[in-house]
């Protein structure tokens, strides 16, 4: 995997390998000079691996396993002879052993350290060697003491057999090796599933892609892709990289990439996605990103990183893990003494060896990153993008909810319900400067301007733009001689552009209506005004109503008074605070945290980047442009508000998961060193109660991957969404009419390039 | 000693219910070999790990059973108990496998994680991997392995629980080779009555057990001695 942290990322499951040490700078130091060669964060990934990589290799002998195998199949015979062994020496009392049986029972004590000794060989040998490389690492884990401890009760066993005289522990070496290697294999394969989710956006894409070089087609790889290349995707096929569509159209579904479950129509000169999947059309595409770096392993970079970044709870179980070699050091050496005094030297062994055991701090370290990488995983499969980890801990203590209004509660596609021009000014004169202007900007009725006139003529580009977000753009375009203004009504009148009384009784009159303006200026006067109706999401009402019964909840909007109260009334009574300039947004969000605590803000346009930055989540939406996106930590790529419920109901499960995970990591560990120490555990029951407890971890956090869409909205009481949900998809798929299907997917076309430049653009900040 | 005989014909009979479960790796074993008679060797290699984990399960359970004596020597007739549970477990199975009562059975899937471990046996090459192949199957969870292993743990002898399970998988061997080496050779006629004979087989051994734990309890004052159980 090519995540930014590769380094520190074990080479199997992609978890972040333990980065802290107990020679702090030095070991630094040492990971820098280390010899290239893969890292693995325990002794299961590294026999996990060697058992993968040889089922790839097909015919050659599964030595790993088969060596795992063996393993088993001698320390169930090492146990025969001890049940036989015990039979005699642990519960019959001197004078019941018949003095016959002496001869056979030596015999089986050399019978039990013959078998012992090839499982010590077969799977002593990894774990040492995963030892050696950990101290290479200067990393020791416990795997250093449990070595020693099984070494050790594996001399003192042979010594009482070389005696004759004295207890034989063969049992406790073979079941302590077998229940480790297995336990910690099937945690790497366990750890595995979970990190699978995460890597699923990167699977979306090809490994090989077809090019057009020189006139001929041939097959490289898609990393192999270069700006300028000509790919060539067969139906059915996903398509490798970035592009623009150069011959022949096809139906692309992009539900993988954005959420869109409607396939949209591509033809000659649209742009598609990294990922989409190309369901019927024959199509050549001019690579406009390279394979190394699409839109798809941009989102997938993002998460890689997302889930590398320490999470407030991981801090915590890396702190308590620090010290934890040091504590089990002095607490298997102070068994060893103290068994020792008292009940013999092997009861001091098994002690310690069972302290060591129990003490393994797998549980506690994978605690956190489990369930974080399986809720990482769970959203990017649900089209949501988080970006930084520790936002899901935030959101799931989140106190208010501020919605920005245009392009979040409304679709961002306002409808052109008429244009106002001044008598004196040309119409098409004035349609034609504003599209070229607004053509510049990404802003909703910029957007809305140029689709209103895509039946004009394209001319060249507006010259010396100039943007103030939130209240419009300004420049020179031909056929204009002086400077055209393009925005609000407030932005003419600070730019002393003046509305000419005919013009003004129709602007008053269009925000009696609650209309949205644009205006069109030039020469010191008003030339035109566009009326636009916004449209208000199918969810939002539905949605807001959610929220509103759980979390403090406002609408920001740089609306006037007028429009705001129209919209309150049309959302069945919600907060809204009008008239918001992008400081005063800030601001709003800087004053709710103070009274009412954590503050998620959720928008997508320019003019709320700042108060997406400054609340303590930002959630952009997926049609946001560019700028928003960087600021959140979070994207919803479907552009859907229903996701938000669903993604408050995944954090508060993610937290949980985690609470529990530690919880039951630190009770295990504290509760088993009490009991080994005191000498009340079986190293082999240790061993296995260790390797449950991993898995225990392992598969509680699996649950967070495995939830659907309608368990999180049950979580969180949110279902009439989901039927909500439904619903719109019904109506979507009832659309017959071709000429409205074909607006429809005109219209993710314009999604499509701007989620393509924001995401290819760079999601770091 | 007349168990034996009997847990023989229970196991060779009793397979035939088993080979839903187990059938399908004696086939994969096939699947494996070049030849019939490299398949009759790793069948044989297979059928080796099978029993030796039933024999160390035998063992085991026999130990447990016999720990479980002298823990609790006031419990006079512990091993009736046993005997007694054993071969009620043994009558469901049969009842159960005989299509007479209709509860869930007492077995289970493999765990997933097993799955893939026992493909890679499964199907590698050489003698090695299908005995390993067999000796972890032998863990899989089955009512009748249960049973069986309840009466060895009423045996209370190592060596004894041992011969037990060792006789038991023997017993099984027979119809496992069948199915792996040629698929089903009886018509379906044929396994249908197979499955009723050999349902009844187990129900027979349950009720030996049943009698022989029920020989105890009406032997008032008899307290066990620690010494051989199986002299009485």
């Amino acid at each position: 995997m090519s995540s930014p942290a590769a380094k520190d990322v074990c080479h199997y499951c992609g978890l972040p390998t333990p980065s802290r040490s107990w020679f702090g700078a030095r070991a630094h130091a040492a990971v820098e000079t280390e010899p290239a060669g893969p890292v693995y964060c325990c002794s299961g990934c590294r026999f996990a691996e060697a058992v993968a990589q040889e089922r790839g290799a097909e015919g050659q002998a599964r030595w790993t396993l088969t060596r795992l195998g063996l393993a088993v199949f001698f320390s169930m015979t090492v146990m025969v002879f001890t049940l036989a062994l015990w039979t005699q020496d642990v519960y019959l009392s001197e004078g019941e052993i018949p003095p016959q049986a002496g001869a056979l029972y030596d015999l089986f004590r050399y019978i039990c350290l013959l078998f012992a000794l090839p499982v010590l060989m077969l799977l002593g040998a990894p774990l040492l060697e995963s030892v050696i490389a950990d101290l290479r690492r200067l990393r020791p884990t416990t795997d250093v003491l449990l070595l020693m401890g099984v070494a050790a009760a594996f001399v003192y066993s042979l010594a009482s057999v070389l005696r004759g005289q004295g207890h034989v522990y063969f049992e406790v070496v073979c079941m302590v090796l077998v229940a480790v290697t297995l336990g910690r294999w099937f945690e790497a394969t366990g750890r595995l599933k979970t990190t699978e989710a995460l890597h699923a956006l990167e699977r979306l894409l090809p490994d090989v892609a077809r090019v057009v070089r020189d006139g001929c087609d041939m097959e490289i790889p898609t990393e192999e892709i270069v700006v300028g290349d000509q790919v060539r995707v067969a139906p059915g096929e996903r398509i490798a990289a970035d592009g623009v569509i150069v011959r022949n159209r096809a139906t692309i579904d992009q539900q993988a990439v954005t959420g869109e479950s409607q396939p949209a129509i591509r033809e000659e000169g649209d742009a598609v996605l990294s990922g989409t999947l190309n369901l019927d059309g024959d199509i050549l595409l001019r690579a406009t990103a390279p394979g190394t770096a699409g839109t798809l392993k941009s989102m997938a970079e993002a998460v890689a990183s997302a889930a590398a970044c320490k999470e407030r709870y991981q801090r915590l179980a890396d702190r308590v893990v620090r010290w934890f070699l040091p504590v089990v050091v002095v607490l298997a050496l102070t068994a060893l003494a103290v068994h020792w005094r008292w009940s013999g030297l092997d009861h001091g062994l098994l002690a310690a060896l069972a302290v060591v055991l129990i003490a393994c701090p797998c549980a506690l370290a994978l605690a956190t990153p489990m369930a974080l990488w399986a809720s990482l995983g769970r959203a990017s499969r649900g089209q949501v993008l988080v970006r930084e980890g520790d936002a899901l801990s935030r959101l799931a203590q989140a106190r208010v909810l501020c919605f920005d209004k245009t392009g979040t509660l409304t679709t961002g596609r306002p409808k052109l319900t008429r244009l106002v021009c001044d008598p004196a000014a040309s119409e098409t004169l004035v349609k034609q400067a504003a599209a070229t202007l607004a053509d510049s900007s990404r802003h909703e009725l910029s957007q809305a301007v140029v689709r209103s006139n895509r039946d004009l003529q394209p001319t060249s580009a507006a010259r010396d733009v100039l943007e103030q977000a939130g209240r419009g753009i300004s420049g020179f375009v031909s056929g204009v001689e002086h400077r055209v203004y393009l925005g609000s009504p407030r932005y003419m009148q600070e730019n002393d552009q003046i509305f000419s009384p005919e013009i003004q009784r129709q602007r008053d009159q269009a925000e009696q209506e609650a209309l949205s303006l644009c205006c069109v200026a030039w020469d010191g006067a008003v030339q035109g005004v566009f009326c636009f109706r916004e449209q208000l999401r199918d969810e939002a009402a539905d949605v807001l109503d959610w929220c509103r019964g759980r979390y403090h909840v406002v609408v920001l909007t740089g609306d006037h008074r007028a429009r705001a109260e129209a919209l309150s009334r049309e959302l069945r009574g919600v907060a809204i605070e009008a008239e918001m300039l992008p400081g005063d947004k800030l601001a709003a969000v800087e004053r709710l945290r103070r009274e009412h605590g954590a503050v998620v803000m959720i928008g997508d346009g320019v003019n709320d980047a700042p108060a997406l930055a400054a609340a303590d989540v930002g959630l952009a939406l997926g049609s946001g442009a560019d700028i928003s996106r960087h600021s959140g930590d979070v994207c919803l790529l479907s552009s859907k508000l229903d996701r938000l419920p669903w993604l408050i109901a995944l954090s508060q499960r993610t937290v949980r998961v985690i609470r529990w995970n530690l919880l039951w990591a630190l009770l295990y560990n504290s509760v088993g060193v009490a009991l080994a120490a005191a000498g009340l555990l079986n190293p082999i029951v240790a061993a296995a109660a260790m390797a449950i407890s991993s898995l225990l971890v392992v598969s509680n956090s699996l649950r967070l991957a495995g939830l659907t869409d309608e368990d999180l909205l049950r979580l969180v009481d949110a279902q009439q969404l989901l039927v909500h949900d439904e619903a719109g998809r019904d109506r979507a798929a009832s659309i017959d009419d071709p000429a409205e299907s074909r607006a429809e997917s005109r219209h993710g076309a314009d999604e499509l390039d701007e989620l393509a430049a924001t995401v290819a653009g760079g999601i770091t900040r | 000693m007349i168990e034996l005989p009997l847990v023989l014909m229970s196991g060779m009979l009793g397979s035939a219910h088993c080979l839903g479960m187990c059938g399908g790796f004696a086939l994969a074993i096939g699947g494996g070999a070049t030849s019939v008679r490299s398949n009759l060797h790793r069948q044989l290699a297979y059928t080796a790990g099978r029993v030796f984990t039933y024999i160390v399960l035998g063992a085991a359970a026999a130990f447990g059973g016999w720990r479980l004596t002298r823990a609790m020597p006031e419990i006079v007739n512990l091993p009736a108990i046993l005997a007694i549970v054993a071969g009620v477990l043994l009558v469901y199975q049969g009842l159960a496998a005989a299509g007479w009562i209709r509860w869930p059975r007492i077995t289970g899937a493999a765990p997933c994680a097993a799955a893939g471990t026992f493909r890679t046996f499964l199907t590698a090459p050489g003698l090695l991997n299908p005995m390993i192949a067999g000796m972890l199957t032998g863990f899989l969870p089955c009512g009748l392995l249960y049973a069986m292993l309840a009466l060895a743990a009423a045996s209370r002898d190592l060596w004894i629980g041992a011969a037990l399970m060792g006789v038991f998988g023997l017993g099984t061997a027979p119809a496992m080779l069948l199915a792996g080496a040629g698929g089903s050779l009886l018509s379906l006629a044929g396994r249908r009555r197979l499955l009723v004979l050999a349902a009844w087989c187990v129900v027979v051994t349950g009720l030996v057990s049943i009698a022989r734990g029920c020989g105890f309890v009406t032997l008032p004052g008899i307290v066990e001695s620690g010494g051989c159980p199986l002299c009485q």
